[in-house]
């Protein structure tokens, strides 16, 4: 009691409360800009607090890493664009609300769930402090992989109305994953001796493509965000709160989730956010389907993120083994102040440590209340059109790619996967699927050939791991039953003939996979891969027959039924749009390398927002110029990097 | 139009004679330099070079603004690929890589297709020998027990020095671990011998330790500058030509945390660049902030120096680098 009183009295100083805030609102920016993750944000802020005493460095430092997940939501719900990769799971729901009408709803439970998510991770950091070292060192590596196995076992709920192509897509997913240079034997996997490739497809960039650009084509198309007129009101954000409360047990379940998983090192955020989705959509409860604006969607993956702070601190004070990424950063942290994770932690240095405990808890409730309070202007966007809204954030997603490794490449990448999420979208390949998979391939893989370096297959009969597998074997099983029972009642389906090209497109993918991995890799490097690709040419293969036998035999198109899922028929000419965006997504990425990221956002948002049917050529500019001035701010000011010189520089610079 | 190109024509020629005719200016004088770090943030490597950044600046002429950027991959493999390929020559750029990467082209020649002597070193931090431990539970706690025991040696990637060393050891001295490749990190490797998963790591630095000393043995040592106390662990390879391609492997200890800029940088460039840094290094101002990232003891080792160290070391037969390569196997 002593030690909490004492961390209370060290936190209320003024200059601590002071770096608390502004680390909160520097995390507030941070989330909602999509690129620039938290991880780079706090490597930036690491170097301020060189000449603060510890109390206040980590309170920068928590106050920024906790809140980035409160305000990702923002550009989820509203465009669709995940702020941070852990908000993609919001997007699948968040966006269908606002499109729906329903942004203020959705806002006020996100904030909400995150608000009470972030405090429960404080406390299960709280109370984790006497146990901690005992906790962290009972967990063995095969346990490790056993919660990555169960975490895939995920995908079955997720697969959603067809399936085998849920299936197929989590395999895509974790093929995708593989790219890169191995960790067990070291060579190149399907990079192409392309050095860009070598660590793999950043994670933020997949998630920016996939997510971010196929829902501004159907911007595109509606003309706004909501397509009704309803203006927005704090009474949509009061029933979101209402939502939140109403489903508490759905919030503490979920909070556990982001918690524990948090503290498990390789279950990022990315992982658990689907994970926690997965879970709620077991149980739909009132309302819409998953996938088309159920508020238990939003709830779930914002009350996970934001409990995942807590919970990832645990091995980090305890043994300073980082729970997440960030967390390595902030290990830089505790020794520019002399601090040793360890024992040292829990008692010599309890009272900071339980400061970092209220530090979380607080910035998580100050973020959440700033967020409200800016509800009712950013639900207003949702009625903004979208001839003005696409060329701002395709400017965001573009800039946003292009700094995660200043090369031509993250043109390119962001837009091939925006054209394969565009496919999957149109054609019922959930992306849901595809990102946990995506996001669990790695770690499965490296757990696997740790647990079985370290003990052969003997870690088979450990009771955890017999228990989660044997928990992610009952939950496919289950699923695959409930499948086989709902067989023939399916609702309205894609267009026959695309997705008959995609499935066989994906069958020749795989079986490609298949022969290169057991061709040109070693064994060990070998096997993971050959697998994924070889249940992806079966996944897609039968996909294919499936939709080859419902060509054959036509069912007329029923006034009656209903689309299920994440997937939706498209409501207008969706190559149409889908192609607009992706050449708006070309043509700045060729103004950037021409002309410099700010005078390329420039012309690029007055340019894009005339050609796209503005009326008024002065507020095109002013808009253009206020876009121009965030980017500056954020990518130049607060995110001071060196970008490359432009073209045309290098052009001048020749004469 | 034809009256555009005529007064443009001359206009033309006088500026490409002045580009042509003007040779770089004498002195040389710095605007912007980034230092690129081959590692992600928050690591040893930017640590350091954000310490450089705040510092080296102040040394140089025209007092430069030096920012950090993480370029990582590979253990810095990629950045070193890009500084011999891509970078400007003209000392805006500059990176910080690992020592391992002036013998990189001899241990993975397929991946590491550059030639090392082209790096050209501004100098290095850190000059620190590297051990191989064990963690008191395991029971390994002399030389012979871990040269005769059936156990385990945790490392990170097969490229890292975790790995480098902990093979040297196993190769070099005819040893029975094994070795369990993909941990995360060093902290990670510390935490499953605590588990008992694993029953040591070789390669690290002392300073590196997060755990209490108590919990674990010091088996060997790696480089000269050990305490005395500890044996060495090349100095038991008996065959003379993996002896030597053992000294090739642990000369890089001597060169810690180095910086290079790209292959033809004009040589007044790299000299003012590492009169810099030499000049940064002993600086009371740079020392109290370096004392700020923990128990690192500096010892630098001069840009020329290091050229010297890489390209003796570079000398060495091909035998010698057949040894180094079945070493590190």
């Amino acid at each position: 009691m002593d030690l909490i009183l004492t961390a209370i009295a060290e936190m209320a100083q003024p200059f601590r409360m002071l770096m608390l805030v502004i680390g909160v609102f520097a995390g507030l920016v941070v989330g909602v800009v999509p690129g620039i993750g938290g991880l780079f944000a706090m490597a930036l802020l690491i170097p301020m607090t060189y000449n603060m005493d510890p109390y206040a460095a980590f309170a920068l430092l928590l106050g920024m890493g906790s809140v980035t997940t409160t305000s990702d939501t923002i550009p989820a719900i509203l465009f669709g664009v995940p702020g941070s990769v852990g908000a993609a799971a919001t997007v699948l729901d968040g966006h269908a609300m606002a499109k729906k009408g329903e942004a203020a709803r959705a806002f006020g439970a996100s904030y909400s769930a995150s608000m009470i998510g972030g405090v429960f991770g404080a406390l299960v950091l709280a109370a984790a402090i006497p146990v901690m070292r005992p906790l962290v060192l009972y967990l063995k590596t095969p346990d490790f992989f056993a919660i990555c196995a169960f975490g895939l076992s995920i995908v079955a709920i997720l697969a959603g109305s067809q399936p085998l192509k849920g299936l197929a897509a989590a395999m895509l997913g974790m093929l995708a994953s593989f790219i890169g240079i191995d960790s067990i034997a070291g060579i190149e996997r399907w990079s192409f001796g392309q050095i860009y490739l070598w660590d793999g497809l950043p994670i933020s960039l997949v998630f920016l493509g996939l997510f971010g650009l196929p829902e501004l084509a159907s911007l595109l198309l509606r003309g706004s965000i909501q397509g009704n007129a309803e203006r927005p009101t704090y009474a949509g954000m009061w029933q979101g709160i209402r939502d939140t409360l109403r489903e508490w047990p759905l919030v503490l379940r979920c909070s556990a989730i982001g918690s524990l998983l948090g503290a498990v090192p390789g279950i990022g955020i990315a992982v658990l956010d689907w994970i926690a989705y997965g879970h709620a959509s077991r149980r739909p409860g009132p309302g819409p389907k998953f996938g088309q604006g159920n508020v238990r969607g939003v709830i779930a993956p914002e009350s996970a993120n934001n409990a995942k702070e807590g919970g990832s601190l645990i091995p980090t004070i305890a043994f300073g083994v980082p729970g997440s990424a960030s967390m390595s950063i902030l290990l830089g942290a505790f020794v520019i102040h002399g601090l040793v994770p360890g024992p040292d932690m829990l008692g010599k240095n309890a009272a900071l440590t339980i400061s970092m405990v209220l530090s979380i808890a607080v910035a998580n409730i100050v973020g959440a209340v700033t967020c409200l309070l800016l509800t009712r202007q950013l639900a207003r966007i949702a009625q903004v059109s979208a001839a003005i809204l696409v060329p701002l954030v395709v400017t965001f997603i573009v800039v946003g790619a292009y700094q995660t490794n200043m090369s031509a490449f993250d043109f390119l990448l962001v837009m091939l996967v925006g054209a394969v999420g565009m496919g999957m979208k149109e054609l019922n390949w959930p992306r849901s699927a595809f990102s946990l998979g995506f996001v669990l391939g790695p770690s499965l893989e490296n757990y696997f050939f740790l647990a079985y370096q370290i003990s052969g297959w003997s870690w088979l009969k450990q009771p955890l791991v017999l228990i989660l597998l044997g928990l992610a074997i009952a939950g496919v099983v289950r699923q695959t039953v409930s499948w086989i029972k709902a067989r023939g009642s399916t609702g309205a389906l894609p267009p026959v003939l695309p997705d008959i090209a995609a499935s066989s497109a994906l069958t020749l993918l795989g079986l490609a996979g298949v022969i290169t991995a057991m061709l040109d890799f070693p064994f060990e490097a070998a096997i993971f891969p050959a697998i994924t690709a070889g249940l992806l040419t079966l996944f897609s293969l039968l996909t294919t027959v499936q939709t080859v036998l419902r060509w054959r035999k036509p069912v007329s198109p029923g006034a009656g039924m209903t689309p299920a899922g994440e997937w939706q028929p498209s409501d207008g000419p969706a190559l149409k749009g889908n192609l607009t965006v992706l050449g708006l997504c070309l043509a700045l990425a060729f103004l950037v390398l021409l002309a410099g990221h700010l005078a390329a956002t420039f012309v690029f948002v007055a340019g894009g927002i005339w050609m796209l049917g503005s009326r008024s050529p002065k507020m095109a500019l002013a808009v253009a110029a206020g876009a121009t001035l965030c980017i500056y701010a954020v990518f130049d000011l607060l995110a001071s990097q060196p970008w490359p010189a432009p073209w045309l520089a290098g052009l001048f610079k020749a004469f | 139009m034809r009256w555009i190109f005529g007064r443009l024509l001359p206009l033309f020629a006088v500026a490409s004679l002045s580009w042509v005719a003007c040779p770089p200016a004498q002195a040389v004088e710095f605007q912007t330099i980034t230092i690129k770090v081959g590692y992600g943030a928050g690591g040893g490597y930017d640590q350091t070079s954000r310490l450089i950044a705040r510092h080296l600046g102040r040394f140089l002429p025209g007092n430069p603004n030096i920012i950090v950027q993480n370029v990582p991959g590979s253990g810095s493999l990629k950045l070193t690929k890009m500084v011999v390929g891509s970078e400007p020559a003209d000392g805006s750029v500059i990176a910080s890589v690992s020592e391992a990467m002036f013998y990189a082209p001899i241990l993975d020649p397929e991946n590491a297709n550059f030639d090392p002597l082209a790096l050209q070193w501004i100098g290095s931090l850190i000059n620190d020998p590297a051990y191989c431990l064990t963690s008191k539970q395991s029971g390994i706690d002399t030389m012979e027990k871990f040269l005769q025991s059936d156990f385990l040696i945790g490392a990170t990637g097969k490229n890292s020095t975790t790995y480098i060393f902990a093979a040297l050891a196993k190769n070099g001295m005819k040893a029975r671990y094994k070795i369990v490749t993909g941990f995360d990190g060093t902290a990670d490797i510390e935490l499953a011998m605590r588990r008992g998963e694993i029953a040591g790591m070789c390669g690290v630095s002392s300073s590196l330790l997060r755990s209490d000393r108590a919990a674990i043995n010091i088996i060997g040592t790696f480089g000269q500058g050990g305490s005395g106390a500890t044996p060495s662990i090349s100095a038991t390879i008996a065959d003379p030509t993996a002896r030597q391609a053992a000294d090739l492997i642990e000369s890089a200890l001597h060169i810690h945390h180095p910086l290079i800029a790209p292959p033809g940088t004009p040589k007044e460039t790299v000299d003012a660049l590492r009169k810099a840094y030499s000049a940064m290094v002993v600086d009371a101002d740079f020392l109290a902030d370096a004392t700020k990232l923990g128990d690192l003891t500096l010892n630098p080792t001069s840009g020329e120096a290091i050229s010297q160290l890489v390209a003796q070391q570079l000398k060495a037969t091909p035998a010698v680098f057949a040894a180094a390569r079945e070493l590190v196997k």
